[in-house]
């Protein structure tokens, strides 16, 4: 039995508001994440999922940081707005600026056929880690676990949104942690995503989250769990674990502390080291910067 | 309105929260320590679980419900409040320290630098 984590890592671009190219290197957070993984996990076999540009970012080093590295060119079919790479994007807030990202998430359904692991862990590049928290599920017998409670660390946004994917539907999952086996369900899981990603039309007025065009994991993983669950609503895919999460609007210099937004000006707090989703794009490459000189 | 009484409420607000904010993701950080693998479940190593464990009838099987609301079969009584403690003890006297800590901690300044 082989268990692992996997990332997926496809270097996007982004554009400030004054249309100047900023370069989202999800590479090197892979590569720094991985680090981190070796350090303070048990289960620490990591996979890296990329592109041939991807691959040879690497040095030689940073090889050693990955136990597979799996080159795949993403295919972007086009079956609408919502899998074409030139219109998935998605405007966010990174610090005091807004930004435009184009996301290259399309791929992340096919996470089971390309995972070499019998248990994989499946996390974002900007989900990083500090504990060993996430080493218990590889000793559980469930075939899926996904993330479901979540908090922002500053604690001073109502995260509703968060919680379900309209306030009508079903409750909202987070395909930040993904926890899955060899499995028929796991299976089923990764095929419904793809049904969801080719059909986005048709289940975003379902599900009402039609306002959003751009290509969400989080939401067709919601999807799919809602029917592998038998479109009922239990806790039986939850992970226990609460993910700390902080938001593109709020910063994070480094990973001992972070300044947020409080009424009209920012108030800052340290943070307890642990495990951390990091959305704000240049807090996660000064955050990755860190790990990889520590 | 005195404008100084303001200002040292907005400073005092600001410590406040940077305290809260700071207390409030160390206890996050403890409460998901907390949280063990047994028998192919995840539990939660509160007292209340660990007291129900010690207490049990020992001639009934203990079926437990996990997290996910399944119910497991503890296969070893002893061992699971053996590794429920350590998980407990741990987290909690590293939130306990963290805790302590911040008592002395009284500006923002040494709240964010940590001080």
């Amino acid at each position: 039995m082989t268990n692992g984590v996997l990332m997926f890592a496809l270097n996007g671009q982004a554009y400030d508001s004054d249309r100047n190219k900023i370069t989202i290197d999800y590479v090197d957070m892979a590569i720094a994440n991985a680090k981190n993984i070796k350090k303070y996990m048990k289960n620490n076999a990591v996979a890296l999922v990329t592109d041939q540009q991807g691959k040879q970012q690497l040095t030689p080093d940073q090889t050693l940081y990955f136990d597979h590295i799996i080159v795949t060119e993403p295919k972007y079919h086009g079956q609408g707005p919502e899998t074409n790479q030139h219109i998935n994007k998605r405007a966010m807030k990174t610090g005091t600026k807004t930004i435009t990202v184009y996301w290259r998430n399309q791929s992340r359904p096919d996470a089971y056929k390309l995972s070499p692991f019998d248990k994989t862990l499946l996390l974002d590049c900007d989900y990083f880690v500090f504990d060993n928290t996430l080493d218990q599920v590889f000793e559980t017998n469930k075939n899926i676990l996904c993330g479901k409670h979540v908090e922002e660390i500053s604690y001073q946004n109502n995260l509703i949104d968060y919680q379900r994917l309209h306030h009508q539907t079903i409750k909202l999952y987070w395909a930040t942690v993904l926890y899955f086996t060899k499995s028929e369900e796991s299976k089923l899981l990764f095929d419904i995503m793809n049904t969801v990603k080719e059909n986005w039309a048709y289940y975003s007025k379902l599900y009402k989250f039609s306002g959003s065009r751009t290509y969400r994991n989080d939401f067709a993983v919601s999807v799919a769990l809602h029917v592998l669950q038998g479109k009922l609503e239990t806790t039986y895919y939850d992970l226990p674990f609460k993910i700390l999460c902080l938001i593109g609007k709020n910063m994070m210099p480094d990973s001992k502390k972070f300044y947020y937004r409080y009424k009209s000006s920012w108030a800052g707090s340290s943070w307890p080291k642990q495990n951390i989703h990091v959305m704000n794009k240049e807090s996660a490459k000064a955050i990755a910067e860190e790990i990889l000189n520590g | 309105m005195d404008q100084e009484f303001l200002k040292q409420v907005e400073q005092f607000s600001n410590l406040k929260t940077a305290l809260e904010t700071k207390k409030l993701n160390a206890f996050e950080k403890a409460k998901n320590k907390t949280i063990f693998a047994f028998d192919g479940g995840l539990f939660r190593a509160d007292p209340q679980t660990i007291l129900f464990a010690k207490t049990h009838d020992k001639s009934r099987d203990l079926i437990l419900l996990d997290t996910n609301d399944t119910p497991i079969a503890i296969t070893s009584v002893d061992q699971f409040i053996v590794k429920a403690e350590s998980c407990y003890y741990e987290a909690m006297n590293e939130y306990h320290v963290l805790y302590e800590q911040l008592k002395k901690q009284r500006s923002v300044k040494k709240i964010i630098n940590n001080d």
